[in-house]
């Protein structure tokens, strides 16, 4: 017999590979937004350079909003939840799961995506590699913002989870900017040790309180 | 198997359930009856562990439970055979799947992904993880609902071999079935 958790993670990956619109959706919404910004600001090499990564931290954070209701909000309404709640299992580890798998299909090919595109917006090698960093340290953030924002909206729209969302992840993005802008100073270390912090509290206390976010639901 | 004492709960500060006190002992069958609204489904969910901001206790010696609810934890976008296996409830083996898909008339569905059935099939779905499973305690919300003649009798023997094994089995319905050992109105 499989473990429970182990299917929780089979489930959710089958999930999302069966129901494309949940992975290409953000992948789709991040290419035309990367695609938008040289058209409106023009082809100048410095300006594009500058904004650059500004421009792609902001789009993945967009592009993640669209994701962050497939977390919890689907187990919900067809009683998948009632399952696992009834099961008596580890309802932390089943959370962190279900978030991993969200960021693995949504942020990941982002990620990858985001380090061809920065040389489209003239961003240097050294930079897209701190920025491809600071991606993998705060994109679990927004994926855990994304899932806390998920659980305190399970009955209503997306609309209200994106609004509670984006100041919650102000913080990340402006850490992750500012460490790519530092890519050539020593100051570049103190961000990203900022950064993982950030990550490395972030991970018990937004997965406690989408929990605790969820069983608001059950009372 | 199961005692309630004094257990009392609920909802927007509208009384549900109160002063509730009964015992389910081991290889029993219990049909609770009541009205739409009086608080069978959360009844079972309070006995599930899905609830829990009731008053009074429930004393349970077994935490191996299936339950089955309103809404039946079916992945739309799965097929018929990966809803069966990837549910953590599943746990028998994959060989009797395809002997117990055949039972269900569901076996020429097996590959077809959920939204493609009617509600009648999903149900059996559902209802071939109750077939399948080996647990001390079921709790069942309305199983007999969307079910044909043949689909009611299938259950009924399904909770039968259940009871002979030694579970116990809870079960809301609106409709009278003979295989309850008691009934618990509510």
């Amino acid at each position: 017999m499989k473990n429970f958790y182990y299917k929780t993670f089979q489930r959710d990956s089958k999930v999302y590979l069966s129901r494309s619109s949940s992975f290409l959706g953000p992948i789709v919404f991040f290419l035309i937004t990367i695609t938008l910004y040289p058209l409106a600001f023009g082809s100048d090499e410095e300006k594009l350079a500058e904004l650059a990564s500004g421009i792609i931290w902001i789009s993945i954070l967009l592009a993640n909003l669209l994701s962050h209701q497939f977390i919890f909000n689907e187990d919900y309404k067809d009683g998948s939840l009632d399952l696992v709640l009834a099961s008596g299992k580890s309802l932390f580890i089943w959370a962190s799961i279900k978030i991993f798998v969200n960021w693995y299909f949504s942020s990941l090919p982002l990620i990858f995506l985001s380090l061809l595109t920065s040389f489209m917006l003239y961003l240097p090698f050294d930079a897209a590699l701190i920025l491809a960093l600071t991606l993998f340290l705060g994109t679990p953030i927004l994926s855990m913002f994304g899932a806390l924002a998920g659980a305190l909206t399970l009955e209503r729209g997306n609309i209200v989870g994106s609004s509670i969302v984006i100041p919650m992840c102000l913080p990340a993005l402006i850490l992750g900017i500012l460490a790519i802008q530092s890519y050539k100073n020593e100051e570049l270390f103190f961000y990203i040790f900022l950064l993982a912090a950030f990550l490395f509290f972030s991970i018990p206390i937004l997965i406690a309180s989408c929990l605790g976010a969820i069983r608001l639901h059950f009372e | 198997m199961i005692k309630v004492e004094n257990l009392s709960y609920s909802f927007n500060d509208f009384p549900l359930l109160e002063n509730l006190n009964f015992e389910v002992n081991t290889s029993e069958i219990i049909h609770l009856k009541g009205q739409n609204g009086s608080g069978k489904s959360t009844l079972l969910k309070i006995l599930s562990g899905i609830l829990n901001n009731f008053q009074g206790k429930v004393l349970s010696t077994t935490k191996n439970v299936f339950f089955l609810g309103h809404n039946l934890g079916l992945k739309d976008s799965l097929s018929v055979k990966d809803n069966l296996l990837l549910d953590y409830r599943f746990n028998s083996e994959v060989n009797s799947l395809s002997e117990a898909l055949t039972l269900f008339e569901l076996n020429s569905l097996k590959e077809t992904k959920l939204f493609n059935l009617s509600q009648g099939q999903r149900k059996k779905v559902s209802l071939v993880q109750l077939f399948l499973s080996k647990y001390d305690l079921f709790l069942l919300d309305e199983p007999f609902a969307n079910l044909d003649k043949k689909g009611i009798e299938l259950i009924e023997n399904t909770i039968r071999s259940h009871q002979n094994r030694g579970a116990s089995i809870i079960f809301t319905s609106h409709e009278d079935h003979n295989i309850s050992s008691r009934e618990l109105a509510l």
